[in-house]
């Protein structure tokens, strides 16, 4: 009278397994569910009823007890209703013992017995596959991200009634879902964007490029109007398609957000741009019941786009600092601390001065500009490798197509990952200061103008090194092995004091 | 830290020389009683000049105050600002890195210090100067004390140096007092496009002396031409490469993109032209834009 299936819920954006163990015994009818459960949790009692009746399934009038083990995690959601249903089925007699052996189960039920999905799929089913499962039911809507963790039988379960003859081995599972295609998943725009719109800044132009191949985050600074903005929201047209396992950890992250849309394995990097009343929970990742991941985590692997920085609150721009250092976020609550990956550029946008007008007619005191900038604190600004200034300029030609400058950002991609591979590192703004001599070799004139650079502006070590990082980005743009003088240059030249 | 106070009234050893004149003639109000902190009284004994300003400097002004600050210093004159940010600030400092006597006047109480940023400053000025006030201790920073203050500036100096001024700030009120009350206005020139060297141009339109050179100041206490006093610029740089960069920044701030289009030479030389220029002091990055110094 005791049957058990395994099941998992989300926890962070990995999958927790969990062990769902119905026994039905004699006594007063009644149903309970120990081990944690969150109010749906509670709730599911009715829906499975519903659902078990509906599917003309019997439901035992005896006692019901469901344990949800591990006892000690509190489990969230409804994604465990099918995988109750199942085992309870079992446990009553109406599925053969040790039919579910091997079996994960994930679904949520509706009162008419039908499956509705869950959110999170890759994080569950890729938990359930480590763990040793052969087979995985999952919910019609979720079976294609399911079929992206390789290792598993993926069973599309549509209904319990059907699902229940499956198992029997009295109907036949509905086809398996092919794996899906690596697909773009950019939304299609009336116009689509490209960076030949934007008229002159050749300057700022380099800036993205640069930012965009070795993750330099990137500060531009310039009066309303002059494109920054504009700029960057061309930033994903030139970024890097993700590769294969890069993809795979960006889908897992935005379908435990609930924000991934589309069957597709999406092989763009993510480009978030929050507006800037968005709270510190919302960048960093948090909540009271369930832990989300915050905008810098659904940023992994692609680009976070903050316009207007000093407007975002202090304490939310502050709390960016240790995922920009350490490219993850710790988000701890009382319950524990969940960790979320948050490797992303950042790029950020301001007003020189509260009234952001130009220079001739802006009213602003020193000041006012002087408090308006100190809302960005010295460590923060100090996270900004590339810091420019953007001032409107008379050149009105076209500048390269976002094609162009994209084919040069993917093949700087590629060198740096042929040259840090085997390490931890994907990208030159990675690279630890103790490893600069040995990936970033300075010929004769550069180490000269280096020098030089740190006298001159009274550099401290980590200028210094943030510089050679920046340079070799430059070089990696040109398709150069060597980094030369101009390149120390340049990376010194985007990294100005702009207050 | 030093707190030696002093109080001046009406009389032959009130700082303000002509004050009943003052009042009698232009109804100038001059304060009946002047407070004051600071080690050295004899600052008073000293011809005085003020050097005032926009609190929206550019860089290059901020250079200017200072170097004429030092000037004076070295002259044996006591220089009188207000202790604000800017040319004021930059003013008092030339004086006291030139070791001279300096006078700050204060809108508040003796004993508040604004804008806190210059807490330093008060202690310098205490140490080689005076802090003077007509307010009661505890008076707090109000927009309208300051223009109000203006008046002691001016009165207080033998003549005025005006470095750069907006249309509209409050050195436009100092410098029309001293012209009010007799004093010679002495303004430095400036760039039509430079906003914050409008106020001073507007000025020699109403017929204010232009500073060309610092021993200009000079003349308003009768000693013109017994001091050479030019601008203390370092020597022009000689390289070519360097002299075209500053021609191409062309006494205004500019971004490196600017000047990479303005200069006739390829990118590769301009690093080295600019890193000299910087380590020379020629030339300073500030605002994320490269100033001429």
């Amino acid at each position: 009278m005791l049957a058990s299936v395994r099941s998992a819920v989300l926890d962070g954006v990995d999958g927790g397994i969990v062990t769902v163990e119905v026994h039905v015994s004699r006594g007063l009818p009644g149903y309970t569910v120990v081990g944690l459960p969150d109010a749906a949790g509670r709730e599911s009692r009715e829906r499975v009823r519903a659902a078990l009746l509906s599917s003309g399934l019997e439901y035992p009038q005896q006692r019901v007890t469901v344990n949800l083990a591990p006892a000690s995690v509190r489990k969230t959601g409804a994604g465990l209703e099918l995988a109750v249903a199942l085992a309870l089925t079992c446990a009553a007699g109406g599925l053969p013992a040790g039919v579910l052996e091997g079996v994960g189960v994930l679904g949520e039920l509706g009162l008419d017995g039908g499956v509705r999905p869950v959110v999170g799929t890759l994080a569950l089913v890729d938990a359930l596959v480590r763990t040793g499962v052969e087979h995985v039911i999952v919910p019609t809507a979720n079976a294609s991200e399911a079929a992206l963790v390789p290792g598993a039988v993926i069973r599309v379960a549509r209904s319990l009634g059907e699902l229940h003859l499956c198992l029997k081995g009295e109907a036949t599972w509905p086809d398996p879902p092919n794996p899906p295609r690596m697909e773009s998943a950019l939304p299609e725009t009336d116009e689509p964007l490209d960076l030949a719109d934007v008229r002159g800044l050749r300057g700022a132009r380099r800036a993205l490029a640069v930012a965009a191949a070795g993750s330099h985050h990137l500060l531009m600074v310039g009066p309303p109007g002059v494109g920054k903005t504009m700029l960057a929201r061309r930033l994903p047209t030139i970024l890097a398609p993700l590769d294969r396992a890069e993809a795979l950890e960006v889908t897992k992250i935005h379908s435990a957000a609930g924000t991934h849309r589309g069957p597709a394995l999406r092989t763009d990097p993510p480009f978030r741009q929050p507006h800037h009343s968005a709270s510190m929970v919302s960048l960093v990742g948090g909540g009271s019941s369930r832990v989300r991941p915050g905008e810098v985590s659904l940023a992994h692997r692609g680009a976070l786009f903050l316009d207007e920085l000093p407007e975002f609150p202090v304490h939310a721009l502050e709390s960016l600092r240790q995922p920009l250092e350490e490219r993850v976020v710790r988000v701890s609550r009382a319950s524990g601390t969940i960790e979320f990956p948050a490797d992303f550029l950042l790029v950020a946008c301001a007003n020189p001065c509260p009234c952001g007008r130009k220079s001739e007619v802006c009213k602003c005191g020193d000041v006012q500009r002087m408090r308006y900038s100190r809302r960005l604190s010295a460590p923060l600004l100090d996270r900004f490798d590339l810091r420019i200034k953007v001032e409107p300029d008379d050149e009105t030609g076209p500048g390269e197509t976002s094609a162009v400058v994209a084919e040069r950002v993917a093949a700087a991609v590629a060198r740096q990952k042929a040259r840090l591979r085997g390490t931890n590192w994907r990208r030159n703004a990675h690279i630890p200061a103790g490893a600069l001599e040995r990936y970033t070799v300075l010929l004769d004139d550069a180490r000269q103008a280096w020098i030089e650079t740190c006298f001159s502006r009274q550099l401290t070590g980590r200028g210094a090194a943030r510089i050679r990082r920046v340079a070799r980005t430059i070089a990696d743009l040109d398709d150069r092995g060597e980094i030369g003088a101009l390149d120390i240059d340049r990376a010194a030249w985007m990294r100005e004091d702009l207050w | 830290m030093s707190r030696r106070s002093h109080y001046w009234e009406r009389g032959a050893d009130f700082p303000i020389r002509d004050a009943d004149a003052l009042d009698a003639m232009f109804d100038a109000k001059m304060p009946e009683l002047l407070f004051g902190e600071g080690d050295r009284v004899d600052a008073f004994a000293s011809p005085r000049i003020a050097i005032v300003g926009t609190r929206a400097a550019t860089p290059m002004g901020i250079a200017d105050a200072a170097e004429v600050g030092a000037f004076c210093a070295r002259a044996g004159i006591t220089v009188v600002s207000g202790l604000a940010i800017g040319i004021d600030g930059a003013a008092h400092q030339g004086a006291l890195d030139a070791g001279g006597l300096t006078v700050g006047v204060v809108a508040t109480g003796l004993d508040v210090t604004y804008p806190r940023r210059h807490a330093r400053l008060y202690e310098q000025v205490r140490e080689q100067g005076l802090i003077v006030g007509e307010n009661d201790y505890g008076t707090q920073p109000l927009p309208w004390r300051f223009p109000i203050r203006n008046r002691i500036i001016a009165a207080l100096a033998d003549a005025v140096v005006v470095i750069e001024a907006t249309l509209t700030g409050g050195t436009r009120i100092t410098a029309n007092d001293a012209v009010r009350f007799n004093r010679d206005v002495y303004v430095m020139p400036g760039s039509r496009r430079n906003p914050a060297a409008a106020g001073c141009n507007a000025l020699l339109l109403d017929g204010a002396q232009p500073l060309l050179e610092p021993s200009d100041v000079l003349f308003a206490i009768g000693r013109g031409g017994t001091l050479a006093g030019g601008w203390t610029s370092p020597p022009p740089p000689l390289h070519p490469d360097q002299q075209a960069v500053l021609k191409a920044l062309a006494g205004d701030g500019a971004t490196i993109d600017e000047i990479e289009r303005r200069v006739p030479f390829p990118p590769r030389r301009l690093g080295a032209a600019l890193r000299a220029l910087e380590l020379g002091g020629h030339v300073e990055r500030k605002r994320g834009l490269w100033w001429p110094r």
